[in-house]
């Protein structure tokens, strides 16, 4: 028998699989049955596994974190000056630029930030469906609002390219920090499903910094909104998801 | 933006009672409620930092984890080094267990982790998964004065060739068949603790199913041909 027993393989069709009653596993003898509870080795003593934290440190750890990464992108936000087109032209436009750049990947940082970091009905975090669709709706969503509603769809004035690639790598260097503070205090955290949920953290530091971005950025150019600014949000969310499940996974 | 609930970061949500519904099978050895609340209480004082609720919780999840282990690294020692790095690794990350969870679950997703990291740790040193030496003999079958030296034979047999094809299966089908079958977990606690969807679980445990059956028809058709005299007569 082979080792991987693929649908060909098996010769399983939908139908086949639908049918399927889980009791019948229970044909299937266990063949260990019968060393249960035999030999069980002594515990170890919690002193000699070393320190750990408690509940009240992981609490001030987190906060610690969010307020730490918040007070980051603020300060970077206002040392590089809030954008200047906010006050001028139309009203509404200005309102729907703050929408799309500013409020709506601070929500979306947010709302992933959530997902990852709550307990779910379990305890074991939220299903895997529900932080898949948190991070699809994420990543699309922003990028997608930016090229409608930022003004114009390309802006191709001379040096476009350039500050897209510098907005790019603003996001990056900006997100890294509050990714840095989230590994920090989510060391540990994730029993279950620590790629999924790495991904997420790692995406809401960088939508959060891209929001920053948006505060201070006054293009009104929505290629450069989706390439410049969520696009590396998205880079973070894999990349420091792929470097931060090593951290957060127990 | 950061307005976060203070719930989040302590994971004091509020956690329904886990649903009966999705419970597919329970081994005998395992009483599905026996002393749960005590361990999941225990663990939530542990998570508070009270070390001495760590001798209740490891009587009463040690042994399920043991076996657990034990059905995935068909090794004794293994099985024995493996509960002590889950117990370390718990310990560990006692901070995250959420208020209100159940401490089984958690555990056993903490088990597969440290599986996970000794089969990845064997592949890269490319060692095999058991240790040939002591890898666990066959099911001891109970053989009272009474008992049936044949049958003795056919359930050892059984139990050998059982342990052998889950040993072929690719680690993510035996994992999801093993929690379903043998730990008694639902489809809903399985599929958080593999961290796949439940119809992910449910197709791998079905494949695995599946080449067990079939192995063990082709067994009992053996086996019935040996000792079918006309056939054998037959043959010659």
């Amino acid at each position: 028998m082979s080792a991987r027993t693929s649908d060909a393989e098996t010769g399983v069709n939908g139908d086949e699989m639908a049918e399927f009653d889980l009791s019948r596993l229970g044909e299937i003898p266990d063949p260990v049955s019968s060393f249960s509870g035999s030999g069980t080795p002594p515990p170890p003593t919690p002193s000699t596994m070393g320190d750990a934290l408690t509940r009240g440190d992981m609490r001030r750890r987190r906060w610690l974190a969010i307020a730490g990464s918040a007070g980051w992108l603020v300060a970077v936000s206002v040392a590089l000056g809030i954008r200047g087109d906010m006050g001028h032209g139309d009203s509404s436009h200005a309102a729907l630029r703050t929408i799309v750049q500013v409020l709506l990947p601070a929500a979306a940082g947010a709302t992933v930030l959530v997902v990852a970091m709550s307990a779910g009905a379990r305890g074991l975090g939220s299903r895997t469906r529900i932080l898949t669709s948190a991070f699809a709706i994420a990543a699309t969503i922003f990028p997608l609002a930016a090229l409608i509603g930022s003004g114009v769809f390309f802006d191709d004035r001379p040096g476009v390219i350039r500050a897209i690639l510098t907005c790019f790598a603003l996001v990056l260097v900006l997100g890294g920090v509050p990714l840095v503070a989230l590994g920090v205090a989510l060391r540990h955290a994730f029993a279950a499903n620590a790629p999924w949920r790495s991904v997420l953290v790692a995406g809401g530091a960088g939508l959060a910094a891209a929001a920053a971005l948006g505060s201070h950025c006054s293009t009104q150019c929505g290629t450069h909104v989706a390439v410049g600014h969520a696009l590396p949000a998205v880079f973070l969310a894999f990349a420091g998801g792929a470097i931060l499940h090593r951290v957060t996974r127990v | 933006m950061f307005a976060l609930s203070a719930s989040l970061f302590d994971f004091e949500t509020a956690l329904p009672a886990p649903s009966q519904a999705g419970l597919i099978l329970v081994s005998e050895e395992h009483a599905p409620d026996g002393g749960r609340a005590e361990v999941d209480g225990a663990m939530g004082r542990y998570a508070e930092g009270d070390d001495s609720a760590f001798a209740t919780i490891y009587a009463g999840l040690a042994p399920r984890l043991r076996m657990f282990l034990l059905r995935l690294s068909k090794s004794r020692p293994t099985a024995d080094d493996l509960l002590q790095e889950t117990f370390l690794r718990m310990h560990r990350a006692r901070a995250s267990f959420a208020v209100g969870a159940r401490a089984l679950p958690w555990s056993y997703a903490i088990a597969r982790s440290v599986y996970i990291d000794h089969v990845r740790a064997r592949a890269v040193r490319k060692e095999s998964l058991v240790d040939r030496d002591d890898a666990m003999p066959g099911v001891d079958v109970a053989g009272g004065v009474d008992a049936d030296g044949e049958a003795i034979a056919i359930a050892r047999q059984t139990a050998d060739l059982v342990s052998a094809i889950l040993d072929r299966l690719p680690v993510n089908q035996r994992e999801a068949f093993v929690l379903l079958r043998y730990e008694g977990m639902s489809v809903a606690d399985a599929s958080r603790i593999l961290g796949a969807t439940e119809s992910a679980v449910k197709l791998r445990a079905f494949h695995a199913y599946e080449a067990l059956r079939k192995a063990l028809d082709m067994e009992h058709r053996k086996r019935g041909a040996k000792s079918d005299p006309a056939r054998k007569e037959q043959r010659r």
